[in-house]
């Protein structure tokens, strides 16, 4: 009874921490997030630079190839630079296609734009966007629109990449800056529209 | 009263965290406080967890058990998030 009684305590005090470590760092991220939105435009531009976004962008993962077989050779291609820099295993790739048979293309996200990832546990490493154009538009199943800029995600943890993804996201919304990456003459070009 | 929101994508990092960020915003542009938005894969996600499930078109086919959702056609279009959402909304006035 007694052993039985100290287990359940400690089950709960286990799960309070949890808890408690959970919402702490779910508070110290809403703040880092407040302050970064707080910014002037001229502060935001150093801070991305500086710190934040622009380490999640490196050049050495930025490409622009021709075209891919399938949309399942687009995405091997578009992972290899993060794989191969070691941002995530090899059977990375193989869990983003696995959730894409699961649960269809939604990784496309706009017309034209995918954003290809998997879960942490499913091979990721390191945080960091990889990002892959290609000339000719790649054909998921269910969308009519070819897919050609592959923004690849990988998170170590749920979020730890928020800030980057917001930053993406925002960016995305503009149309002018979609254009000008889809037509992107090279690399540099799709870095500093994203980075 | 919707108190509590969790969008949900595949993977749980990827469009679920762009649709959560997108409702954060549609709130505070609506003046609305107090709701909670959080984000997470849809395996990890039980009907209860929250009061409104925001998911992909995609994915309509596995928030099935889900009572109430919003299907978004597009997950970076924060205008159709925010009249499906004040659609959502009003139901409760």
């Amino acid at each position: 009874m007694y052993s039985l009684m100290t287990e359940a305590a400690l089950i709960y005090q286990a799960s309070l921490q949890m808890y408690i470590s959970k919402r702490l760092s779910n508070l110290i991220i809403r703040v880092i997030i407040g302050l970064y939105d707080r910014r002037s435009f001229v502060d935001r531009r150093f801070f991305r630079e500086g710190r934040l976004t622009m380490s999640l962008i490196q050049m050495e993962n930025v490409q622009i190839l021709d075209s891919a077989a399938d949309w399942r050779d687009a995405i091997y291609k578009a992972v290899k630079p993060l794989e191969e820099h070691g941002y995530v295993e090899s059977r990375y790739k193989d869990g983003i296609i696995e959730n894409v048979e699961k649960f269809g293309p939604y990784i496309v996200i706009a017309d034209q734009i995918a954003l290809p990832h998997a879960r942490p546990k499913q091979g990721a490493i390191k945080t960091q966007i990889g990002v892959t154009l290609f000339r000719e538009g790649v054909s998921f199943e269910g969308k009519d629109v070819p897919v050609k800029l592959f923004i690849v995600l990988s998170a170590e943890d749920s979020n730890s990449h928020m800030e980057a993804l917001a930053d993406i996201s925002e960016r995305l919304s503009s149309e002018a800056t979609v254009k000008k990456l889809l037509n992107a003459a090279d690399e540099t070009v799709l870095y500093n529209c994203l980075a | 009263m919707i108190k509590s929101i969790i969008c949900c994508c595949g993977a749980g990092i990827g469009s679920s965290v762009i649709v959560k960020l997108n409702v954060e915003k549609v709130l505070s542009d609506m003046g609305i406080t107090g709701v909670t938005v959080e984000h997470a894969s849809l395996s990890d996600t039980r009907d209860g967890a929250a009061d409104l499930f925001i998911v992909g078109k995609e994915l309509s086919a596995y928030a099935g058990n889900l009572s109430r959702v919003i299907l978004l056609d597009r997950v970076m279009d924060r205008e159709e998030l925010g009249t499906k959402l004040k659609a959502e909304l009003d139901k409760d006035k």
